[in-house]
């Protein structure tokens, strides 16, 4: 298992002003036993996959996938993941960094709101452009260059659109 | 204890009232806090728990949600753990300042 934290800086227009933003990127990875494609789609609901037959661990509330997925999206951060079947999984998310430079007052918290004016999609698509090549690598990494496909990094935001109130 | 987030936080959004706790933090006390809830899991399942990160990141200091940072850290944390039953051999690096 493996956690793992880098930033990275996001430049992009708005009305022809330059926007300069740092997010901090972190993935979790881990060597276990994948999701199916079946139980992938369930993945971010609430209790999705509690009644599979292989739910034998007590421990499992089915709300920890759910939650996460919410928080992020309430915090305007990205949510993606990655599973191969006997291999393993890697989940990421990318959060937007304010400095506590208190020189500058600390917050940023105009930015915030000019970020929301932009759709969801297009800004998770600058993050995934920046993110793509570190996570291949990653991937490759741990699981081997032969069980990488290109494109199998999963969006997990936006992909059920009953929950889309909380985005 | 963060299970019990998980029902409070989702009680908050489902009703909207979801607000963000901005509070200024350095990364690595995010990271102590995640390594000291979620190693003791990843022990018992004699798992590896490595940590990569750019040094100078740890030292960062952020004002963010630090709370729910690490609730999100520790459901994919917990997650990953649960579904883990091999541990990849691997050095252990945690760098502490």
């Amino acid at each position: 298992m493996r956690l793992r934290i880098t930033q990275f800086n996001i430049s992009f227009k708005i009305e022809d002003e330059t926007i300069d933003k740092f997010y901090l990127l972190f993935t979790v990875a881990d060597t276990g036993n994948g999701i199916t494609t079946e139980k992938q789609s369930k993945l971010f609901t609430l209790f999705g996959n509690t009644k599979n037959e292989d739910y034998t661990q007590s421990t499992s509330s089915g709300m920890g996938l759910a939650v996460a997925r919410s928080i992020v999206a309430n915090m305007k951060g990205c949510l993606w993941f990655f599973s191969k079947e006997n291999r393993g999984s890697i989940f990421t998310f990318a959060i937007p960094l304010n400095f506590n430079d208190e020189e500058e007052g600390g917050t940023n918290s105009d930015f915030n709101d000019e970020i929301t004016i932009l759709a969801t999609e297009n800004l998770s698509n600058h993050i995934m452009s920046n993110i793509e090549k570190d996570f291949y690598e990653l991937m490759s990494s741990m699981y081997g260059e032969d069980n990488i496909e290109e494109g199998s990094l999963k969006m997990a935001i936006n992909q059920n659109p009953k929950e889309s109130k909380w985005n | 204890m963060y299970m019990s987030y998980n029902i409070l936080d989702y009680c908050r959004m489902e009703t909207g009232d979801f607000r963000e706790e901005r509070i200024p933090f350095f990364i690595f006390s995010l990271l102590n806090k995640t390594a000291l809830v979620s190693e003791p899991h990843a022990k018992l399942k004699q798992l590896t728990f490595e940590l990569e990160i750019e040094d100078e990141l740890e030292t960062l200091k952020v004002e963010n949600d630090e709370r729910r940072i690490i609730q999100v850290l520790l459901n994919l944390i917990m997650n990953s753990v649960k579904y883990t039953s091999r541990g990849k051999v691997s050095n252990y690096i945690f760098k502490l300042n």
